[in-house]
């Protein structure tokens, strides 16, 4: 009964914090702009997070973490539209809805694979929601003793498993984490307050700004690689009519949808995987475990609503280590951490405990938000649709103009129009050398909190690495660790063997 | 048009020529102190070093592993970085409007699809925008135009 009593309190809490005008209005706001970018292909929620990253530097952190959680959130919802009119994913994990959502639309029921996403969707989102209020409390209670040890073991976790987020070389990655940490040593020590790697530039001494490099990496690079997108083929109108699914449809996409949201739900929570890794696991399980496997790939509808519920669940999951550890397990994730460290709030179970009505508050708008985008997404399938009909060569000046405007905006400098241009042309050279990009902005994020971590631990045990071990929570997540790393290696060998999974980010 | 082998050699030799560079620049330019109290210089040391290793291993890989083709697009990479470029150089000296529209005409050479009457309507549409948008209502301390040069 207390349990009931202060999950009630919480609840309270959080809708008073989630429905004030303002919130409503970011919340609002941010799922409508990921709708619209989850449904545009070629640009991520990780280019559309960090264009609008510098908004959120005149909001309180509770604010700005809504509207950037509902970009995040809105494009998976999408993200699936382009994928079942077009055949073209308008993210990263709404890829494998391609493989039966477009059969679907040509068959003349893609109206029936919209409407059937949205409400997969919508149960993946709202039973992850569910194990986010279950779960974080609980986490927070074993985290809250935590020493710089735990900490420095839990970011290092937090960086090996990015590194098997990404498809392809392990060694690739890993010198991405490196790079990025290295990028997060520019500018001035925090404890003997030496400027470090500034090269003498004066505009470098407080460091390298996070949505520089996120919008160099992530949307500059990003607007070169699909610059060249020709006007997509015709799209049918959809009709409400076509789409009501049919007795036979309900029946079909209720069990994948649940066993969707439950891969979605693990994957997400797990630092490394991610709604990218929930939604072809999934899929891939419906195949499995189906009666008449054939019917796959050709609009089978438990091939969209598995994957669908399943990275809708990733999303919210993914929240539970970022708010109550401070471990991000992704680049998205790494940027709702930016949020805090921008406005000074550290990270960490102490967040949860001392803060109870930002984490419940935003919790509260992932309800509201989740609620947005059923009846953004429905009533307004026609705009979506016209939305697939603007040609991309309009769109793609116009965000470099916004990207080149928004940077200078942070602190009225053309010196960040450069960097931004400069971490452009690397994110580029990156993408299509197979250096994968988000380990390299996770690295940049965690890389001050990981040096602070490991400074600390190390005075506190007089220069000895093996405190590190001698620590029964962090040995344990050390431990972790290099199984994980181990099992990536394994996975590499054999991957080497067939064919890599699509390469893209954005996860 | 490039192979693996060759990018792989010559990306993981620049990572470890960077690695080793910012390394040695560590070693050198900061204090490094002891593992109980580690001066400014000792993380910066032991990522480089790391990044070396890293980079040296990428190279390594590459001589064993198969093979295949990488492709750069050099048109569209060159036009949108010279768009953001031009837009950096001019902003402050003849204002946001110009800016915008030359960033504009520069980036549409990217596509193949674009004509340049429609891409310069597209750019005056977006210098209007962004002067309204940032000067007008967010006061971004830039003028529209400016001659002061």
């Amino acid at each position: 009964m207390d349990l009931l009593n202060l999950m009630q309190g919480s609840v309270v809490l959080g809708l008073e914090v989630a429905t004030t005008p303002l919130n409503l209005f970011y919340c609002f706001f941010g799922v409508l702009v990921g709708m619209f970018v989850g449904v545009l292909p070629g640009l991520g929620p990780l280019a559309a997070m960090s264009m609008l990253f510098p908004l959120t530097f005149g909001m309180d952190a509770t604010s700005g973490l809504i509207m950037l959680a509902g970009i995040y959130y809105g494009t998976a919802y999408g993200g699936s539209t382009a994928a079942i009119l077009l055949n073209v994913p308008g993210i990263a994990s709404g890829a494998v809805s391609c493989i039966d959502g477009y059969p679907m639309a040509k068959q003349g029921r893609g109206g029936i694979a919209l409407l059937l996403t949205t409400f997969s969707s919508f149960v993946g989102g709202s039973i992850g929601i569910i194990l986010m209020m279950l779960f974080a409390p609980l986490i927070v209670q074993f985290a809250r003793n935590f020493g710089a040890q735990e900490y420095f073991a839990l970011i290092l976790m937090g960086l090996v498993g990015a590194s098997g987020m990404s498809s392809g070389s392990v060694l690739k990655s890993f010198s991405m984490i490196v790079l990025g940490l290295l990028f997060g040593t520019v500018g001035m020590d925090m404890y003997s307050g030496a400027y470090r790697l500034t090269l003498g530039v004066q505009e470098l001494s407080e460091g390298i700004g996070i949505p520089v490099i996120a919008m160099g990496i992530f949307g500059v690079a990003e607007i070169i690689v699909s610059a060249r997108i020709a006007r997509f083929g015709k799209i049918d109108r959809v009709t409400f009519r076509s789409m009501i699914p049919t007795r036979e449809d309900w029946r079909r996409s209720f069990w994948p949808t649940l066993r969707g949201t439950g891969f979605g739900s693990f994957f997400g929570a797990l630092p490394g995987t991610g709604a990218l890794v929930a939604s072809f696991v999934s899929y891939a399980a419906e195949k499995r475990i189906a009666k008449d496997p054939t019917r796959f790939g050709k609009g089978a509808v438990e091939g969209i609503c598995a994957p669908e519920a399943a990275n809708n669940a990733a999303d919210q999951t993914a929240f539970i280590p970022t708010l109550t550890l401070g471990i991000p397990g992704s680049a998205t994730m790494a940027l709702m951490l930016g949020v805090l460290l921008i406005n000074g709030i550290a990270p960490g179970p102490r967040l949860f405990v001392d803060q109870p009505d930002m984490f419940w508050g935003l919790v509260m708008s992932f309800w509201i938000g989740n609620l947005i985008l059923v009846f953004l997404n429905i009533p307004l399938i026609g705009l979506w649709v016209s939305v697939l009909r603007i040609p991309y060569h309009y769109l793609y000046p116009s965000i470099l103009v916004f990207i080149c405007i928004g940077v200078f905006s942070v602190s009225n400098s053309v010196f960040d129009i450069w960097l931004v241009i400069g971490f452009g042309a690397l994110g580029y050279l990156m993408r299509q050398l197979n250096y994968p990009a988000a380990p390299m902005l996770l690295g940049f994020i965690l890389g001050p909190l990981f040096e602070e971590n490991f400074r600390r631990s190390m005075l506190l045990s007089r220069g000895d690495i093996m405190t590190f071990l001698e620590r029964p929570i962090s040995a344990a997540i050390i431990i972790l660790t290099i199984i994980m790393l181990f099992a990536m290696l394994w996975g590499m060998r054999k991957r080497s063997d067939t064919n890599n999974p699509p390469t893209q980010t954005g996860s | 048009m490039a192979s693996t082998k060759q990018t792989d050699l010559a990306s993981g030799g620049a990572l470890a020529l960077l690695g080793l560079t910012v390394a040695g620049y560590a070693y050198t330019n900061y204090a490094l102190g002891s593992f109980s109290q580690m001066g400014p210089g000792m993380f910066p040391l032991i990522l480089g070093v790391f990044l070396g290793l890293f980079g040296s291993a990428i190279m390594a890989n590459a001589l064993i592993d198969e093979e295949t083709t990488v492709r750069l697009e050099v048109v569209p990479a060159a036009s949108i970085l010279g768009g953001g470029v031009m837009f950096g150089l001019l902003l402050e000296r003849v204002g946001m409007a110009p800016a915008v529209i030359a960033a504009v005409m520069i980036a549409s050479l990217a596509a193949r699809s674009a004509n340049w009457q429609r891409c310069l309507l597209l750019a005056i549409i977006l210098a209007a925008i962004s002067v309204v948008l940032f000067i007008w209502l967010l006061n971004l301390p830039i003028p529209a135009f400016s001659w002061s040069w």
